[in-house]
């Protein structure tokens, strides 16, 4: 069942009034009952691996809490994460273990490995192994007690408003909340709802616009120009921030009227000046997972300069193949880790540049360098090889036919165009002056919102049941 | 005696407290009711407006359909096709026959799009000569049929197409004016508020790489439709019923392409089987590779060398 599904919209309808209606322990029954039919209305089978899966950590956790020996203790924490990497690692890498492998063997030109499993991906299975890998750390580290209430730890684990791409929540954040009755506010509601209309905004509107456009440049790259091709890489970030920040959107809303508050997940991104800042603004909740559960245990910026580039480039290029089991993947990490070394390493003279050129100058030219690197390096996110991503490359530095008049599906383009800008200017608005707290403050705007985000979606809307990116991964 | 004193003014006042916030619940519910009783309504209100007068846009636009039912859409030739009949290049018509012209042809327009065109077009106007590029029929995509709902209020045919093959976008239309106008047609219209159109030919030449080497399939057969060729003599018929002479023709293809169509003799065949009217068959007019634009379309300087073969072969002649 995906957001923007008749089937979801009907799920959501019945589970809100009931999900009120009752309190206490058969609400987070209830709301763990929902969660599963969410799950297993994409695939059933799999719900006996997130049960025993959700009885293992919390087992696990409740006993590493009580153990005082800290060698044990250091077992046990072991013992979790290698099942949650062994877990994502069979359903997820497999394949490409043994497709990579019998690349190195065809190498060689010895013989290969016949692959038998045919194996599919759970859906949601990379947010929650790392959730769950982050909640036995915490509880190693002591910063948290294990949850004992078995239904609040299954529903922090499988909630379906986060279950299929996030955010990834951390359980100081959201247990808390699943332990206190939320109660039913006009003011949550109207947020939250506000909130699920602008991702839906964001996701039917611009993202799956653009996505047609996209296809097109990235499966047949030789027909095209270059100026095509570049307008295609540019659309294609617009188009993954849309869709995974849309997703984000309507996952932080559907929380919101349930009475949760869920982190935020984008901090207008395009905006950023550098790649750090950059990456402190982009899929928040995995950039600061990495941090705090790989960079920081590999050492960080401590001991000295070369370790600290080591452990970018480490964190970089695992966080690229979480995305996806696929080389493509890796390199994406591996080209946003040299970004953020060579940020680093020009560091003194990019501040002497600050200095002596305007900050009106400055600040929109970084932002437009910042963000034409990440385009290209999303090259390889985007295409399905290697083969594909060169072929891309090799038409846009080209430079073949960078004429607008000869653009084929102008109208699309200026469509494209058009709605892009909308949304920088909302984006560029929205940085001083929270959508939220406007909603909730001036009746005035409510009535405008809600009615320009409705007509919106019908006069621009594509309406295709296209599944959200971030979902595959 | 102070103690008492205090504790009085707390019994005295938290009770007045309590009747405040109270009150003041009561009022920002009583607001949120008028709200949403604003609100509904504006919402509905709002789209049937906006709506309006989007019509009302699409309607003075020179688009070729807003034309042809803006009551403005007269011409002596009418054209009929898909993108390739786009390379039926209006002004050189114009200029090498001296008549008026429409061209009602739209990239990958189906069959029964055209056939709805051209009946609308008869039971408004009057036309000296119909040409039909047969290629219209080879395809049809059901997301070209719905994108023509800009003009469903003002076509019977057109609406019951969009019903026909997806009640979703009737149904939509239905509870949404906007949504009406959520199509790529709208926004041509727009562009020709103001503006005279029938230039929609790409001046680009086609690329060096896929004549070298092509990513095609091995077959690109036609897949014969009796829907398509049903369609075609309901074009034909209509246009014969108003003394209108009709011309199917076919316009070139490079050879890369046309190479992998290995029934288009039996496609032109069944057309003059089903409907009585032979198709001029320009298929390898020319296979100069500075008159394509890509394998299917010619640019401008291959329309312009068609249009004169056309000329030559007297397929504007009107008798």
């Amino acid at each position: 069942m995906i957001f923007n599904s008749i089937h979801f919209l009907e799920f959501i309808l019945i589970f809100i009034p009931l999900y009120y209606f009752f309190k206490g322990k058969l609400r987070l029954w209830f709301t763990l009952g929902a969660s599963y039919f969410f799950y297993g209305y994409w695939d059933y089978r799999f719900l006996a691996l997130v049960l025993a899966s959700t009885i293992f950590e919390y087992n696990l956790a409740l006993y590493l809490e009580k153990t005082e020996d800290e060698k044990k203790r250091k077992r046990l924490l072991i013992t979790s994460i290698v099942f949650n990497l062994i877990t994502l690692g069979f359903f997820k890498y497999f394949n490409f273990f043994i497709e990579s492998t019998n690349g190195i063997l065809g190498l060689f030109g010895t013989g290969t490995i016949h692959n038998t499993l045919h194996i599919i991906l759970p859906i949601g299975i990379s947010f929650y192994t790392f959730q769950a890998i982050s909640y036995t750390t915490d509880i190693y580290k002591r910063k948290i007690k294990a949850e004992t209430d078995f239904a609040a730890f299954s529903v922090y684990s499988i909630f379906f408003a986060k279950l299929t791409a996030g955010p990834i929540l951390r359980a100081h954040d959201f247990l808390p909340q699943l332990k206190t009755d939320q109660k039913f506010t006009w003011d949550n509601f109207e947020t939250g709802l506000a909130r699920v209309l602008l991702g839906f905004a964001k996701k039917i509107i611009i993202a799956d616009s653009l996505g047609s456009f996209v296809g097109t440049a990235f499966a047949f790259p030789e027909k095209y120009s270059s100026l095509y091709l570049i307008i295609g890489i540019i659309f294609y970030s617009f188009q993954i921030y849309c869709d995974f920040s849309g997703y984000s959107d309507i996952a932080i809303g559907l929380a919101r009227i349930l009475g949760y508050r869920f982190p935020q997940n984008f901090n207008f991104p395009y905006l950023a000046k550098n790649f750090s800042e950059f990456w402190s603004r982009w899929h928040m909740s995995l950039s600061s997972w990495l941090r705090e559960y790989l960079y920081i245990p590999l050492g960080g910026n401590r001991n000295g300069k070369f370790n600290a580039y080591r452990n970018l480039m480490i964190t970089m290029l695992l966080g690229g193949l979480w995305h996806g089991a696929n080389w493509t993947f890796v390199v994406w990490g591996g080209l946003n880790g040299i970004y953020l070394v060579a940020q680093r390493l020009i560091l003194p003279t990019t501040d002497r540049i600050a200095k002596l050129v305007p900050k009106q100058l400055f600040v929109p030219t970084a932002m437009i360098i910042v963000f034409l690197l990440t385009c290209f390096s999303r090259i390889f996110f985007r295409s399905n090889n290697f083969e594909g991503a060169f072929e891309m490359i090799k038409g846009i530095f080209s430079f073949n036919d960078m004429s607008f008049s000869h653009l084929p599906n102008m109208f699309v383009i200026i469509k494209n165009i058009g709605l892009i800008s909308i949304l920088m200017v909302l984006e560029y608005v929205h940085q001083s002056n929270d959508f939220e707290e406007l909603v909730l403050k001036s009746p005035t705007f409510k009535i405008i919102a809600f009615s320009v985000i409705l007509w919106m979606i019908a006069l621009f809307g594509t309406f295709s049941d296209s599944q959200f990116i971030y979902i595959q991964f | 005696m102070k103690e008492s004193v205090i504790e009085n003014t707390i019994e005295i006042k938290a009770p007045s407290i309590e009747v405040e916030i109270k009150s003041e619940v009561a009022k920002k519910e009583k607001n949120r009711l008028w709200l949403y009783l604003v609100l509904i309504p504006l919402i509905f209100l709002g789209d049937r407006g906006i709506g309006a007068f989007l019509e009302y846009l699409t309607m003075t636009s020179n688009l070729r359909y807003s034309k042809l039912y803006n009551g403005k859409g007269e011409a002596d030739i009418v054209i009929l096709g898909n993108s390739r009949g786009n390379g039926y290049y209006e002004p050189e018509i114009r200029k090498i026959t001296g008549m008026t012209t429409l061209n009602l042809s739209y990239n990958a327009l189906p069959g029964e799009i055209g056939q709805a065109l051209i009946e609308d077009y008869f039971e408004r106007y009057k036309a000296k000569l119909v040409i039909v590029d047969v290629s219209l029929v080879m395809k049809t995509e059901d997301q070209v049929i719905t994108s023509f709902r800009p003009y469903m209020s003002k076509s019977e045919k057109i609406s019951a197409l969009i019903q026909d093959v997806s009640p979703a976008t009737a149904r939509g239309c239905k509870i949404s004016r906007l949504y009406q106008y959520n199509s790529e047609l709208f926004h041509r219209a727009l562009y020709y508020l103001g503006k005279q159109e029938g230039d929609w030919i790409l001046n680009k030449q086609i690329k060096e790489e896929l004549l070298t080497h092509d990513n095609l399939a091995d077959s690109l057969d036609v897949v014969i439709k009796q829907g398509g060729l049903d369609n075609l003599k309901a074009i034909a018929e209509v246009a014969k019923k108003h003394n209108t002479k009709v011309e199917f023709v076919i316009a070139p293809y490079h050879s890369i392409w046309l190479n992998k169509i290995h029934n288009i003799k039996d496609f032109l065949a069944a057309i003059k089987n089903n409907t009585g009217v032979e198709v001029r068959d320009y298929c390898r007019f020319t296979n100069d590779k500075t008159c394509y634009s890509d394998y299917l379309h010619l640019n401008k300087k291959g329309s312009l060398l068609y249009m004169k073969k056309l000329q030559d072969d007297g397929v504007f002649a009107l008798k």
